[in-house]
């Protein structure tokens, strides 16, 4: 041993120490922000166009879907459950309006209703699953993925559902599309499209209920700790039952935006929605060093995911690459996210 | 020049963001020696034991094995040092699916010149050679999941000594053990003590650190305050570890009047834990049960709130039946239980502490379902203040030594109107000064509700009581006033399986 060493390396790792864990918890706390903010800087100064309210716009519009279906996601976490099914839930919501308005007539309302109560139908099957027969959560959603993506076959039986289809009857469909049905995407209202609308609202909605309602609490006790939420009094299976039900009505309010955007009943169509909403649910929490599932961190999510596509579309990125780029900062929210719990 | 110490260490401290938790400690055991360590919680036992088992990767001061600096810098590193430690959560330490024999070679087998191919039967041979150094008989082939608590233990025990491990650590051992295993646990450490080994031994339990230590070392507020060279009593080490002398040993005996009687059992039973308990409880006194582990206490206590199923018998409340089948109704009832297990059963321990504390009642921190969160903070801040509640109580209750945190569970059952308290265990792993703590509260609260004290530490049970019943094997086999009966007429009624009671 060489005792005059010691004490110099001793002195060198302590001052270290001390300013390493404050900065860390800086960069865990404001990471994701930190690249948003970069990212929008640096895109804002490479490319002019970025930076208008036009580009905005758009941007904002095309993440709603996202935006909605990443909340779905949310909230089954919230109560450490967990929703794959979103993403067939949203494709459901397609295929059910645009059905419900070109092969039955219904007005855009009854399109929206039917759209709907499909999700909460879905939701309350998962929580059966789930809550009664005690499968779990990830595996229950992920069966119901493929059953709802293969009811939605058999409904358009391989097609695309347009005014003047032919139906299986070999007569065509007769109803229309309707104009105040597209209006939700297309339409405007005090200059922003109404999807925009309809996302901040439901986002602000979810979190107030999720932060300062008690039912929003309680959904948070049972998934930090459900035997002690049980053994407080809670009824734990409501609760999920809830969280699922909340899960499958957000996740058809972004498919019914979705089929408002692309005018026909085409198949599958939310299944790509699926990835993104659980990537920016994940990101979410990293937001603000949270640690848990959370409304304010998936909105950031979705922002970050939403302006990194638009970004690199008008770089001219091949979008081939996108997704690459996409999953690697997925990944490294991931390791903030997992780096802020491993420190309490 | 005399023979070194087996262990030394040299002002070993450790600093967290700047704050000391341990300063400048300083003590040597030697082969052959039991040392107890005792202090409350949060005097920097737990953070002791980590350095010496290579938690950290970092620490102030140094170590020394027979005189040579040893590098505790990983776990591995403790263990080739000869350092290893038998944990009160023992669960955390083997692995659940893996079989008695994998898990007694897993040092071995993690070994990357451990040959790939595996024999079975070879590990097994092996695995039984280890075994007996410690006189574990169990079926090597059987999963590690399945062994008791005690055997569990001895699995590691047996598992470091084949590591040539020479100090072993021992933090709690008998926190979850009856009083049997406690004795035949004691005669596995005095063995290991005649071969030589040096023992550090960390317990709550004064009885048991004066039962077993040849020297006793006292923790406060991250020093080391007292060193006795021989065994003091029992209240020296309360004084040493309070820094002032307690405040009284045991609670006031309390000259109570029953009340009304709240609740009434009868003909309780549990599938194979519980079978045709029946009592009644009533208002101003405390109810104690008491038994071995596994008599059966928590399965009732469980029962009565409706967190386990009954198969039979019925609970009257003043008199009234009422129909408990889940924790929901035994809470709107006013039946609250402190569940034996407080991390895993107790708390939200992401949550901070004023959320757990507001946790059950909600309700009454909302206006129309929207929390009142100045209200919350307020409530929470009184009941932080009542119950002394001390420690990092911003942040989230996970950080909260094991006292404090078993105040929160208790707390936030306080903001209700509390009928009939269960109360299970709740003094276990909590330090000497806040265990009187409780006791005054838990004293103070049976003059509102019922209280049913389940206990495994017959003391404790013998001095709060003002009624105690013993439990064996999920029956009550012995029912009693206070000063009716004594210490061992309770530990042969539990114990004791020839001589069947009727009460």
């Amino acid at each position: 041993m060489t005792p005059s060493q010691r004490p110099a390396q001793e002195t060198h790792v302590r001052a270290t120490r001390d300013w390493a864990p404050a900065l860390q918890g800086l960069f865990l706390r404001w990471g994701i922000l930190a690249v948003l903010f970069g990212l929008i800087v640096y895109l804002s100064m490479v490319q002019p166009q970025f930076l208008t309210i036009t580009n905005w716009t758009n941007l904002i519009r095309d993440m709603s879907v996202e935006t909605l279906v990443a909340l779905a996601v949310t909230v089954s976490v919230v109560v450490a459950g967990f929703d794959v099914s979103v993403g067939a839930v949203a494709g459901m919501a397609v295929i059910v309006s645009m059905m419900a308005m070109v092969v039955y007539h219904a007005s855009a309302a009854e399109a929206v209703g039917l759209s709907l109560l499909s999700g909460l139908v879905i939701g309350a099957v998962n929580a059966f699953l789930i809550v009664r027969l005690r499968l779990p959560d990830l595996l229950a959603t992920l069966g119901m993925l493929f059953v709802v993506d293969g009811v939605q076959q058999v409904f358009v039986a391989g097609q695309t559902i347009t005014p003047g289809m032919t139906l299986p009857n070999g007569s065509s469909a007769t109803g229309t599309i309707q104009p105040s049905f597209l209006a939700i995407d297309q339409g405007r209202f005090l200059h922003l499209p109404i999807s925009i609308w309809i996302m901040f609202a439901v986002a602000m909605l979810l979190w107030f209920f999720l932060s300062s309602t008690r039912v929003g609490r309680l959904m948070y006790a049972v998934g930090s700790n459900q035997e002690a939420a049980r053994l407080s009094g809670v009824n734990v299976g409501a609760y999920k039952t809830g969280a699922y039900l909340l899960s499958g009505f957000l996740a058809a309010l972004g498919g019914v935006v979705l089929a408002a955007r692309i005018g026909v009943g085409e198949q599958l169509a939310g299944d790509p929605y699926m990835l993104n909403g659980v990537a920016a649910s994940m990101i979410g929490f990293a937001v603000l060093g949270s640690g848990r599932a959370n409304v304010f961190g998936t909105f950031i999510g979705a922002l970050l995911m939403a302006v990194m596509v638009n970004g690199f579309t008008m770089l001219n990125v091949p979008y081939y690459t996108q997704q690459a780029m996409l999953g690697a900062v997925m990944l490294a929210a991931l390791a903030l996210s997992y780096a802020v719990k491993s420190r309490g | 020049m005399a023979v070194p110490p087996l262990i030394a260490l040299e002002g070993v401290g450790k600093r967290f963001d700047g704050v000391a938790v341990l300063r400048d400690v300083s003590f040597d055991i030697r082969s052959g020696e039991v040392v107890s360590l005792c202090g409350a919680n949060g005097a920097g036992k737990s953070t002791l034991i980590k350095i010496m088992t290579g938690y950290y990767e970092s620490y102030q001061g140094r170590v020394r094995i027979d005189g040579t600096e040893a590098r505790l810098h990983s776990p591995s590193g403790a263990r080739a040092a000869g350092i290893d430690a038998v944990y009160q959560e023992v669960d955390t330490c083997i692995a659940p699916d893996l079989s008695v024999a994998e898990n007694l070679i897993l040092y071995r087998l993690a070994n990357p010149h451990y040959p790939l191919w595996q024999n079975r039967r070879r590990i097994e041979a092996e695995a039984r050679a280890i075994a007996q150094t410690v006189d574990l008989r169990v079926d090597m082939a059987r999963p590690a999941r399945l062994l008791t608590l005690q055997q569990k233990q001895l699995l590691v025990i047996a598992r470091a000594l084949a590591q040539r491990a020479r100090v072993l650590i021992f933090d709690e051992p008998t926190a979850s053990l009856s009083q049997p295993e406690v004795e035949r646990l004691f005669a596995t450490i005095r063995d290991l003590r005649n071969r030589g080994l040096g023992i550090l031994y960390v317990s709550h339990r004064l009885s048991e650190l004066l039962a077993i230590s040849d020297r006793v070392l006292v923790l406060r507020n991250g020093e080391l305050v007292q060193s006795f060279d021989s065994v003091p009593t029992a209240r020296d080490i309360a004084t040493a570890m309070l820094g002032a002398p307690p405040p009284d040993d045991a609670p006031q005996p309390y000259a109570h009047s029953a009340g009304p009687t709240v609740l009434e059992a009868i003909g309780i039973e549990v599938r194979g834990k519980v079978h045709g308990v029946s009592f009644a409880a009533a208002r101003g006194e405390i109810l104690g049960i008491t038994g071995l582990v596994g008599a059966g206490k928590t399965e009732l206590l469980r029962a009565l709130f409706g967190a386990d199923a009954r198969t039979a018998g019925e609970i009257r409340l003043h008199g009234r039946l009422v129909h408990i089948q889940r924790p929901t109704d035994a809470v709107k009832n006013g039946i609250y239980l402190v569940p034996e297990e407080r991390r895993r059963h107790g708390l939200f321990l992401d949550f901070p502490v004023y959320k757990n504390l507001s946790s059950v009642f909600l309700a009454r921190f909302c206006r129309l379902g929207v929390i009142d969160a100045a209200s919350e903070r307020r409530g929470a801040a009184q009941m932080i203040e009542r119950l002394h509640i001390s420690g990092a109580v911003e942040g989230p209750v996970a950080h909260l030594s094991g006292g404090n945190q078993q105040k929160v569970v208790l707390g936030k059952w306080l903001f209700g109107d509390p009928q009939v308290l269960l109360l299970d265990e709740v003094t276990q792993g909590v330090d000497v000064g806040t265990r009187q703590e409780i006791y005054r509260l838990v004293r103070e609260m049976s003059q509102r509700a019922a209280v049913l004290f389940a206990s495994s530490d017959i003391d404790e049970v013998l001095s709060l009581a003002d009624r105690l019943l013993v439990m064996r094997d999920g029956r009550v086999v012995g029912s009693f006033a206070r000063g009716e009966v004594d210490r061992q007429t309770i530990l042969e009624l539990a114990a004791n399986v020839e001589r069947e009671m009727v009460v």
